[in-house]
């Protein structure tokens, strides 16, 4: 069967915390095998787009669609999320939690992910409370990449890890994730990725602002995306 | 899948409540095996190592009364509204099947810890059965256990009720971006006023109306079928009417728990 090119699609999407808008009527269409970095300082709404698109909140108004459905038990399948905070079951072993992502996703290769958890070094059998955040980090993000996703929805993957863990990640983004999917990376540390972006989403106060290919940008503005973004937020805060 | 969400439910309660009950049936069985001895040697020490194990049972039985009431809120709080809800709503389950997968463990949890306090309160007392720990169950007859049944599937209901009630109070907490908490003890306690009022009220207007002899010659007329079951299967009509109206209310808490969760769940 042939899939379906348009994997996202968000039309008249606005979400709002109390008075303070944090998306305005984002419209916004995703083409499959491309990394795309969503990038935007704190507060630019970055975080409220991927976790509308995990479903974990809902719109003010309108819809967002995962391989033209709507956002349900369905799509959670073709979604693979990895949040900007510990969200796995402490108390479970490394290899439990393994076991655990098999049970659940059809699409998730327990075999990668206990190939990748045996690179690192780690023993399948300590707790994850056990591990230090860093290493915590790692089996969540080797969860997340282990599955074979349609969208992978990575919020701050690089956020607070140190350079040579920074690298890793990077390097396992790149190394497992399905070529004919959406990676979507959110990161205001643009400089550590923008090598292997294809495309950039800049939200600024809610709305995109810029939405291309990143070589497009690059070439239009003659600056790196680093520079770009510099240049489009130093503004915001003027 | 929703058997494998209970799996996983089921083995992250045990492991609060399975050492209380393994405590609790040790100290019930040498409560039981001390009045044995007390019964042949009695004498101050025996007396008052009954009385203590008594003592510490009965606390034993007070904590996993706490330990359950904090659980089901702590596990549906934590697991499904905290951040280990990132987890648990973006597995390919259906809302419901994550409340489905709460509640039955909790009232697993609540019956199992009820019926090893009704088999373990006798010895742990100090009470001494003749031969047969299970006499208080030999005055059962057979034609009592469909209303036995009914009973025990009523209290199901309304444990269920209970439970699903307590979740809504926190359904709507979580749909705040602040104190959530906090709201979720108001709306129990707004929901709890509410509903005594409303009670109250009721019982005004039935005695109000119980004045008047056209309403209570219209409700003898009403229920005047009654008159015509025989006394022995009043109490099946009165555990089936109990067990509708229970279900009906858990059925109707369950509804709304899934439909607050479905459009606005609200992970901050």
């Amino acid at each position: 069967m042939e899939q379906n090119p348009v994997v996202f699609e968000a039309k008249g999407l606005s979400k709002s915390f109390g008075s303070k808008a944090a998306l305005k009527n984002i419209n916004l269409t995703l083409y499959r095998g491309k990394i795309i970095g969503l990038l935007g300082p704190n507060g630019s709404g970055k975080t409220t787009l991927i976790k509308l698109t995990a479903g974990l909140i809902q719109p003010d108004a309108g819809e967002i669609r995962i391989n033209g459905k709507p956002i349900g038990t369905e799509s959670k399948l073709s979604v693979a999320y990895l949040p900007d905070k510990s969200y796995l079951n402490d108390w479970m072993k490394v290899r439990e939690l393994v076991e655990m992502f098999s049970e659940f996703y059809s699409n998730f290769s327990a075999e990668r992910a206990h190939k990748l958890i045996a690179d690192l070094g780690i023993n399948e059998e300590m707790r994850l409370k056990a591990l230090s955040k860093g290493n915590q980090e790692k089996i969540q993000l080797i969860l997340v990449m282990s599955r074979k996703a349609d969208l992978y929805l990575l919020d701050e993957p690089i956020g607070g890890v140190d350079p040579a863990a920074r690298e890793y990640i990077i390097n396992t983004i790149i190394g497992n994730y399905d070529e004919n999917a959406v990676v979507v990376i959110s990161t205001h540390l643009i400089s550590d990725i923008e090598n292997i972006l294809d495309e950039a989403i800049f939200l600024k106060n809610g709305e995109i602002s810029i939405f291309d290919n990143c070589d497009r940008i690059r070439e239009q503005s003659g600056k790196s995306l680093d520079g770009v973004f510099r240049e489009v937020f130093r503004c915001s805060a003027n | 899948m929703l058997g494998k969400l209970m799996k996983y439910e089921f083995r992250a309660t045990a492991i609060y409540f399975l050492p209380i009950y393994v405590v609790l049936v040790l100290v019930s069985g040498l409560r039981y095996v001390v009045s044995l001895i007390s019964q042949k040697f009695s004498n101050g020490f025996s007396a008052f190592s009954g009385f203590s194990l008594s003592a510490i049972y009965l606390l034993l039985a007070l904590g996993l009364a706490i330990t359950t009431f904090i659980v089901i809120i702590i596990r549906f709080y934590k697991n499904l509204l905290g951040t280990e809800g990132y987890l648990m709503f973006t597995l390919p389950v259906s809302v419901e099947q994550n409340i489905l997968a709460k509640l039955i463990p909790s009232v697993v949890w609540f019956f199992g810890s009820c019926v090893l306090g009704m088999l373990t309160i006798a010895p742990a007392m100090g009470l001494r059965f003749n031969d047969n720990p299970f006499t208080m169950f030999t005055g059962i007859r057979l034609g009592d256990v469909p209303e036995i049944l009914l009973a025990v599937l009523m209290v199901i209901g309304s444990i269920a009720g209970t439970f699903l009630f307590y979740y809504l109070c926190m359904c709507i907490g979580q749909m705040f971006n602040s104190h959530r908490f906090l709201v979720s003890a108001g709306a129990y306690i707004v929901i709890q006023t509410v509903l005594q009022i409303l009670g109250i009220a009721f019982i005004w207007i039935c005695a109000s109306s119980f004045s008047s002899q056209a309403f209570v010659a219209w409700l003898s007329n009403a229920f005047a079928f009654l008159d015509k079951i025989p006394s022995g299967s009043l109490i099946y009509l009165f555990l089936i009417a109990a067990n509708i109206l229970s279900y009906g209310i858990a059925a109707a808490l369950f509804f709304i728990d899934s439909a607050i969760l479905r459009k606005r769940l609200n992970l901050v």
